[in-house]
């Protein structure tokens, strides 16, 4: 590769990195058209500046979405749960031992109704890969339910939600949650202090409840959620058109609450909390902070050592690390990865590795030098001889972060992801971007060699 | 200006005292962990990812009591509780229950709502046992895996033959790392996995420069001796093993000097097993090569002597 072509490469993509990383970093607005049309735009436009300066807001907000760094829960705050699905335990089923990959589908469909109900369109649930029987559910702290804390929520979504309505002796199920069609929250209109529950059921449920209603006429018929009587009103007409009201003086939160399980339908599966890790919103961002602080120690404390060490080529490699940050970022953006705290840790450790090749080349350079090379030639030399063994101190890095990633716990694959992102850069920065640096400065006499080791 | 100058010095023939060093670094570390076993029943502190149970952050409104936490969970039947302090946020104090399932965090949970100046939970960590399972099983698979495609990479691009030293200086390194966990009882979980997978690949390398400059000198110096062979190998690898691993090692000491409380288990271990790698590389590895030679020798030799005498 020639000089100039490696330096045109080099320059390009790290122009593109670093409008990347600006964007990402909100210092660079811009709508669905580049930044300098837009402000053209606005400038030449005699509307008042509020209207423009909204649409600009508007823009950073919703356009760019899509280039921004995206922090885990770990982070940003919130809830990462497992929950483990088994088989009810009915007379039918009583021999199966695992639920089928249908009814995992199912117990998720449900679990994202309820979500969806309660109006937290932020929470993530999947399916474990690994394990069939387990999902996954992520919910954010800065989710827009209302009153909920994480855990009213995990609490929600694990709530089996039986409905039935039962006969006056409450042992015979007369009707259930599932000829339901809709629930939803509202004053009680016998008691405007509180809130109720309405119901809508199906045509079939609606024909069911008639017959009930005419059958138990003036006789208490017990609502029973799972297990638990929940109200048990008189039946005081007969009640054709499918309609129905469940009391118990609940406030607004709580007739929401119940109005969303049973709009979600009960879980076709029993669910167990398998695991649950849970981080606060100050707790994630004083790690954060620390993490920061702790990279901009490491980049410091490099960036000495090298100096120290190599002089001036020291301050180039310097230079590459900086380059080697910009694009770094710029890769997390732009492969929407999740940045968690420990993947936080992999940058930080990768700022490390990623000079390794300066090392092992300025080294090389050394010993060319004094065997009497000239620069352009042991300059040359020495990056064609360190190529191969930078590139496999990085590889046998590269196949241990890979490794991770797939056989790894869940929780250190961010630690796995920037190291691999951070190993394949650091190659590049090493083999492409010092190089080009190195090549920038004045071809030197001979005797000048040893000026770094002066 | 140099920081490291490399002189003359003998490195293979002061093999022993290197040995020494790291066999009384493994040995501190194996009392650490029969000490740990008298005292907290495990030779290291296993973290809730591989025992199960619950970790919980909880901050009061006061500086809590250790006292009426540890009382109010033997009476609720938790006789088996870990109360340690945190610095941050303020009058917050980490709580490890076990936990078998979830029903028994809801219990805990509601136990710590009850103590007097409770203020919130500011981090929760509840791992089932078969989730723990998992975990476990996940580590296991993911080092048996890593160590042995690092050894097909090895033997494909090198000699199998560097595989055996190689291990031999990673068993050192794991050895040592988990005598310091042992030591510091910082908690063992699948981060500490994460950091022994990642030494394996970065080190194994600062091992493997070392024994290729030897098969490269092999040829350049016909006739010289071995353990000279060696000494110079190790030499002129120096700088480069010792500058690499010094850059690795001040970004790894950041992370465990100021990366905070969730980052030490990455910071602590990455530090000890960069120092523990170079080292190995360096003073334990390559020597070894020397031993492993005089000792294939002194076999050769006397199967000589003995089809001599023999005859």
């Amino acid at each position: 590769m020639s000089k100039g072509l490696r330096l045109a490469i080099v320059t390009i993509l790290v122009l593109i990195a670093l409008f990347v990383d600006l964007v990402a970093l909100g210092v660079i607005d811009f709508g669905s058209k580049p930044t300098v049309e837009q402000s053209t735009i606005n400038l030449t436009g005699t509307s008042a500046p509020t209207s423009s300066t909204s649409t600009t807001t508007e823009g950073k907000t919703k356009k760019s979405s899509s280039l921004r760094l995206r922090y885990g829960l770990d982070i940003k705050g919130g809830v990462h749960v497992v929950l483990e699905a088994f088989p009810l335990e009915t007379a039918s089923t009583a021999t199966q031992k695992q639920l089928t990959p249908q009814e995992v589908d199912e117990l998720i469909k449900v679990l994202e109704n309820r979500v969806n109900a309660l109006g937290l369109s932020e929470v993530v649930i999947y399916r474990d890969k690994a394990v069939a029987n387990r999902i996954i559910m992520e919910i954010p702290l800065d989710i827009k339910g209302g009153n909920l804390t994480p855990d009213d929520i995990v609490d929600l979504l694990g709530k089996p939600a039986v409905l039935e309505f039962r006969d006056p002796t409450g042992e015979q199920v007369l009707l259930t949650g599932k000829d339901l069609v809709k629930a939803y929250a509202g004053i009680d209109q016998n008691n405007s202090a509180y809130y109720a529950v309405y119901l809508e059921f199906n045509d079939e449920g609606a024909k069911k409840f008639a017959e009930i209603t005419s059958k138990y006429l003036g006789k208490p018929i017990p609502i029973v959620l799972d297990g638990k009587i929940i109200s048990a009103p008189v039946v005081q007409s007969v009640i054709t058109g499918g309609k129905a009201v469940i009391t118990g003086k609940f406030t607004l939160d709580e007739a929401k609450k119940l109005a969303a399980l049973l709009q979600g339908g009960a879980l076709p599966a029993r669910v167990e909390i398998a695991e649950v890790r849970y981080v606060g919103p100050s707790i994630g961002e004083d790690a954060l902070k620390a993490g920061v602080r702790a990279g901009i120690l490491a980049f410091i404390l490099v960036v000495i050592w090298m100096t120290l060490n190599y002089g001036l080529w020291g301050l180039i490699s310097s230079i590459g690390l900086v380059v080697f940050l910009i694009m770094d970022l710029a890769t997390l953006v732009l492969f929407q990865a999740v940045l968690t705290l420990p993947g936080i840790g992999g940058i930080i450790l990768s700022v490390g590795m990623a000079v390794d090749g300066s090392v092992i080349i300025f080294e090389r350079l050394k010993e060319e030098l004094s065997a009497g090379k000239s620069w352009r030639t042991a300059l040359r030399r020495a990056f064609s001889r360190s190529t191969p063994t930078i590139l496999d101190s990085n590889a046998s890095t590269l196949i241990s972060a890979l490794v991770l990633y797939w056989f790894g716990a869940p929780t250190i694959r961010g630690f796995a992801i920037t190291l691999a992102i951070g190993t394949i850069l650091g190659v590049f920065t090493s083999l492409m971007v010092l190089r080009s640096l190195m090549e920038m400065l004045p071809a030197r006499k001979k005797t000048q060699q040893s000026t770094t080791a002066a | 200006m140099e920081i490291i100058k490399v002189g003359n010095w003998n490195i293979v023939g002061n093999r022993k005292r290197f040995y020494a060093i790291s066999l009384t670094v493994i040995a501190i570390g194996i009392i650490a962990m029969i000490i740990n076993m008298a005292t907290i029943g495990a030779p290291f502190n296993l973290g809730v990812d591989f025992t199960g149970g619950v970790v919980l952050e909880v901050q009061f409104n006061k500086t809590p009591d250790f006292q009426i936490i540890r009382e109010t969970f033997q009476k609720a039947g938790y006789g088996k509780i870990e109360v340690k302090a945190v610095d941050s946020p303020e009058n917050t104090v980490m709580l490890r229950v076990k936990a078998t399932n979830g029903k028994e965090r809801d219990k805990i949970i509601n136990l710590v709502k009850t103590l007097p100046d409770f203020k919130q939970i500011v981090r929760q960590e509840f791992v089932g046992p078969s989730v723990a399972k998992t975990l476990i099983w996940n580590a296991f698979t993911a080092t048996i895996i890593a160590l042995v495609l690092i050894l097909i990479y090895i033997s494909i691009r090198f000699e199998f033959i560097y595989g055996l030293v190689t291990i031999a200086a990673l068993i050192h390194d794991v050895l040592v790392l988990l005598g310091v966990f042992a030591m510091t009882r910082v908690a063992i979980d699948s981060s500490f996995v994460a950091v022994v997978l990642i030494l394996v690949g970065y080190s194994v390398m600062d091992t493997i420069v070392v024994l290729d400059r030897i098969r490269e000198n092999k040829h350049i110096y016909r006739g010289m001796q071995f353990e000279q062979l060696v000494n110079k190998s190790i030499l002129s690898t120096f700088r480069r093993s010792f500058n690499t691993s010094v850059t690795t090692l001040l970004a790894a000491l950041a992370l465990l000097i100021v990366g905070g409380r969730l980052l030490l288990s990455y910071g602590l271990g990455l530090s000890v097993g960069i120092l523990a790698g170079t080292y190995s590389s360096i003073f334990i590895a390559s020597p070894l090569l020397v031993d492993i030679r005089n000792w294939q020798a002194k076999r050769q030799g006397n199967k000589k002597g003995q089809r001599k005498s023999k005859k």
